[in-house]
């Protein structure tokens, strides 16, 4: 049987138009003058370190009941995709599952974690799970895994879902998914126990990280805490594979952007069903590898002048790369995800996707159902500008953090000095990026 | 960057596109010799005609179009002190005798010999014109001009009710006073194509009960080609334009006149016999598009016929079709062809082969009709069109460009892009 694939590289309808080259030109210019000029020359002392503590603003009473609203709302939803995807309509486009997973999940939360912290702490169903299978089988060993080659894992078949799998889309196959990973994350919880979730759910590690640059967090008493922007990513727990994973989140955004294009088509045919899967994979993996290659030679560069080993340098400068991903993220997914938000509240109304004999909705929970996504709710023309400062704020904070690092553990000038091929390979990635998203 | 550029010339093509069409219908109606010269067959081309000798008595024609009750239109030709003669069809002139040509909006389509005809015209108004054609293919004329009828008809909608009359169960026969039996020869014509002749005895051809009760003894034909349906047949004579190289089965079948089977002994009634196509035959079609003529989209389809080489193709599909609320194929400003062929994707915009995206203005009524060697499903984000194509139906997509930004066209099954659209 032939699943149906609406498309390939998992959701969405549109993607924008290819940016002018000079908004291009501005977005590098400006990343990289400002950031550099700017911090040499005022970003004198450490700043973030001191500034993550920040100040307790209240809220210890609300928050435990907002979460339990929250936990059991996204609890539900995780449910309700589950069964949607396995008895829904198998369209993409019609059934709730893709966009909630590939839009929901993984734009929408990271997006917002960059603002409101980590909210996949929260939302998360296989924390959620997590809380019960502890309660069967205690086990609070924090470092059971000590390493994020697991996470890696997961999000690199995430990936492979999302751009590769020729049925990615299908919201059958993407239940299976689910029910698979489900299993996966109750046996590693009662395997490793709580450090599964802390270091090996991908999702969870990869957004615990984004939810770092966000100025509001959860004190360790409870409550809602405020603090610096991006003053977060200093307390970061970066282990081994925690690069990598970072990498292959910058890498699989790149790459989407890269795979739709027809220079990607161009370049290795046109390839269909299981034919497309090798070059996709192959492609992602070339497009880690370089941006893995690039942030090495910066390090090895940062290494000669600071007498850190390569692998510790690259380790300490990894949260720098967070707001990159961020940004990459944003200035991809902007449109898909002002488009596709529309979608999900449509759907939630009818989450299976069914129509009775006469076409219309089967269901209609919430009255949303059968509506349309109105696609002028954002000019163009501003969507560009998101697209185009995700790029360029995300550089900039990337080197404001790499610098902000430097200057913690070193002089101020050996710190500006390790960071010039950082600030090379920024640049790289940033009109790399750039181009690659957006096709010239 | 050069999109905007772009966007000018294809609105430029449009424009030129307009005017052609205008041009075309209008010589059309005027100038019958003007039609031919986008003849479908080769065979035409003779701008001068055969003047009907005095003593003779002058033919006169008469045509009328219906709706089919079931699928498709019936065209009625009347034709008085005219002879049709299709085993002389391409060779010498001779008086009073010869067969039909039909015009469809102008353009000449096919060559027919029977009185009543078979047609799947596209959505929308179509002028029907028949001309009495001589053996040698050139017009009967008097005093120049060509001798013609002319008719009119609105094709609605199609609700494309997937007519698969073939699963209804036969008429058995053997009760009837006289069996029905078919024979079946194709020939091959002198000058391009085949013809078929197929003789009945104890049936009556009907058109004019066609898709309506069955009557025993009393129905039409279905010529087969390689066992897909390539016509409806109300006489016994047909003309095959082309056929690839090669071996190919050709049989006619009896049906009712609700398109049922005759059967006898639970055997369909039917003739088959194999024509041999030389590479050469093969190469003589006329038509642009070549390939499939003959091999029918599986079901009605004189339209296959009927498509002929105007490079565009929006319109003519006789395939599946989503046209969005309020439009019609023929309202298409921009028309984007896509050809699928060994998973190699064609794109044409308005005739011309791009590579990459297609840019297109915001607001303009685009046709994108699919050509494709798998039965697939076109897939129009955004807009969420989808459309069927299968190697005998194209499929037809109509809409606005209204949606602002770069949007995927591309193979539903398989994934395979068929191209961007860029609107701006």
């Amino acid at each position: 049987m032939d699943i149906p694939n609406i498309i390939a590289h998992g959701i969405g309808s549109r993607t924008a138009l290819p940016l002018p080259l000079w908004q291009l030109a501005w977005a590098a210019i400006a990343a990289l003058g400002v950031s550099f000029l700017g911090l040499s020359v005022l970003w004198k002392r450490p700043v973030l370190a001191s500034a993550a503590d920040g100040r307790s603003v209240g809220g210890g009473k609300l928050i435990p009941v907002f979460s339990a609203i929250a936990r059991t709302a996204s609890t539900v939803l995780f449910v309700v995709c589950i069964m949607s995807g396995l008895f829904g309509e198998d369209q993409a486009l019609q059934n709730i599952t893709p966009v909630t997973i590939y839009v929901m999940v993984w734009v929408a939360v990271p997006f917002l974690s960059a603002f409101v912290g980590n909210i996949w702490g929260i939302l998360s169903p296989f924390e959620t799970i997590g809380l019960l299978v502890r309660k069967v089988r205690p086990n609070d060993d924090a470092e059971a895994v000590s390493h994020h080659w697991f996470a890696v894992a997961t999000i690199f078949a995430f990936l492979f879902l999302e751009l590769a799998h020729p049925s990615g889309s299908s919201p059958r196959v993407l239940a299976y998914a689910m029910i698979i990973y489900t299993l996966i994350t109750i046996v590693g919880l009662a395997t490793f126990g709580a450090s599964w979730l802390r270091n090996a759910e991908g999702f969870a590690v990869l957004f615990r990280l984004i939810g770092a640059m966000s100025p509001l967090f959860r004190t360790d008493s409870g409550s809602l805490g405020l603090r610096m922007p991006l003053s977060g990513l200093s307390q970061v727990d970066v282990r081994p594979a925690t690069v990598v994973l970072i990498l292959l989140a910058l890498g699989g955004t790149s790459f989407d952007g890269f795979s739709e294009s027809e220079d990607f088509i161009d370049l290795v045919g046109q390839q269909t069903g299981w034919s497309g899967v090798s070059p996709t994979v192959v492609g992602l993996l070339i497009t880690v590898a370089i941006a893995y290659g690039l942030y090495w030679l910066g390090s090895k560069f940062t290494s000669n002048v600071t007498g850190l080993s390569v692998g510790e340098a690259m380790n300490v400068f990894a949260p720098s790369l967070v707001p990159i991903v961020w940004g990459y993220l944003l200035a991809h997914y902007a449109l898909l995800l002002i488009d596709e938000t529309q979608r999900f509240w449509y759907l939630l109304s009818n989450p299976l996707g069914t129509v009775d004999d006469a076409g219309n909705p089967a269901m209609n929970i919430f009255g949303a159902a059968g509506g349309t996504i109105d696609f002028g709710l954002v000019d163009l023309g501003v969507v560009a500008w998101i697209q185009t400062i995700g790029i360029v704020i995300g550089h900039m904070a990337g080197v404001m953090v790499a610098h902000d690092i430097g200057i913690s553990r070193f002089g101020r000038l050996e710190a500006i000095r390790s960071q010039y091929a950082m600030l090379f390979v920024m640049m790289i990635y940033s009109v790399g990026g750039l181009a690659l998203l957006f096709n010239g | 960057m050069n999109y905007p550029f772009l966007g000018h010339k294809i609105a430029a093509g449009v424009v030129v596109a307009l005017i052609a069409a205008a041009c075309g219908s209008s010589t059309a109606t005027s100038d019958t010799s003007a039609a031919d010269t986008t003849p479908s067959e080769q065979e035409s081309s003779e701008s001068s005609g055969t003047e009907v000798t005095s003593e003779l008595p002058i033919p006169t024609i008469a045509v009328s179009i219906e709706p089919d009750a079931k699928a498709g239109q019936n065209l009625t030709v009347e034709v008085t002190d005219f002879t049709i003669s299709p085993e002389a069809a391409s060779t010498e002139t001779v008086d009073g005798e010869g067969h039909f040509h039909l015009y469809v909006d102008g353009e000449r389509t096919m060559r027919f010999y029977n009185e009543s005809l078979h047609l799947n015209l596209d959505p929308g108004s179509h002028e029907i014109m028949v001309e009495l054609s001589s053996n040698d293919h050139s017009a009967w004329t008097i005093d120049g001009e060509p001798i013609v009828a002319t008719a009119s008809i609105d094709v609605e909608t199609s609700d494309d009710s997937g007519h698969n009359h073939s699963d209804t169960e036969g008429y058995d026969v053997a009760g009837f006073e006289s069996i029905p039996s078919v024979e079946v020869m194709v020939v091959k014509d002198p000058k391009s194509g085949w013809n078929v002749h197929a003789p009945v005895e104890n049936f009556a051809l009907s058109a004019e009960n066609a898709s309506g009760d069955p009557v025993d003894g009393e129905g039409h034909l279905h010529l087969m080609v390689d066992g897909d349906k390539a016509a409806r047949l109300y006489g016994s004579w047909w003309h095959i334009p082309n056929l690839d190289e090669g071996e190919h089965d050709i049989s006619v079948e009896l049906r009712g006149n609700d398109h049922a089977p005759l059967t006898l002994e639970g055997e369909m009634i039917s003739a088959s016999t194999s024509v041999s196509v030389s590479a050469d035959e093969a190469a003589e079609k006329g038509h642009h598009h070549g390939d499939d003529e003959h091999s029918s989209d599986g079901d009605e389809s004189t339209a296959d016929a009927m498509k002929d080489g105007d490079g565009h193709g929006h319109g003519e599909s006789s395939g599946s079709e989503a046209v969005e609320d309020g439009l019609k194929a023929t309202d298409a400003e921009v028309a984007i062809e896509f050809t699928v062929s060994d998973g190699d994707i064609e794109a044409k915009v308005d005739g011309e082969v791009v590579d990459g995206a297609i840019d297109l203005e915001t607001g303009a009524v685009v046709s994108i009709q699919t050509t494709s060697d798998v039965a697939d499903q076109v897939h129009l984000h955004g807009h969420d069109i989808l459309v069927d194509v299968a190697p005998d139906a194209d499929g037809l997509i109509v809409f606005t460009a209204d949606i602002p930004g770069s949007l995927e066209v591309e193979m539903e099954g398989s994934g395979t892009l068929l191209a961007n659209l860029r609107v701006s």
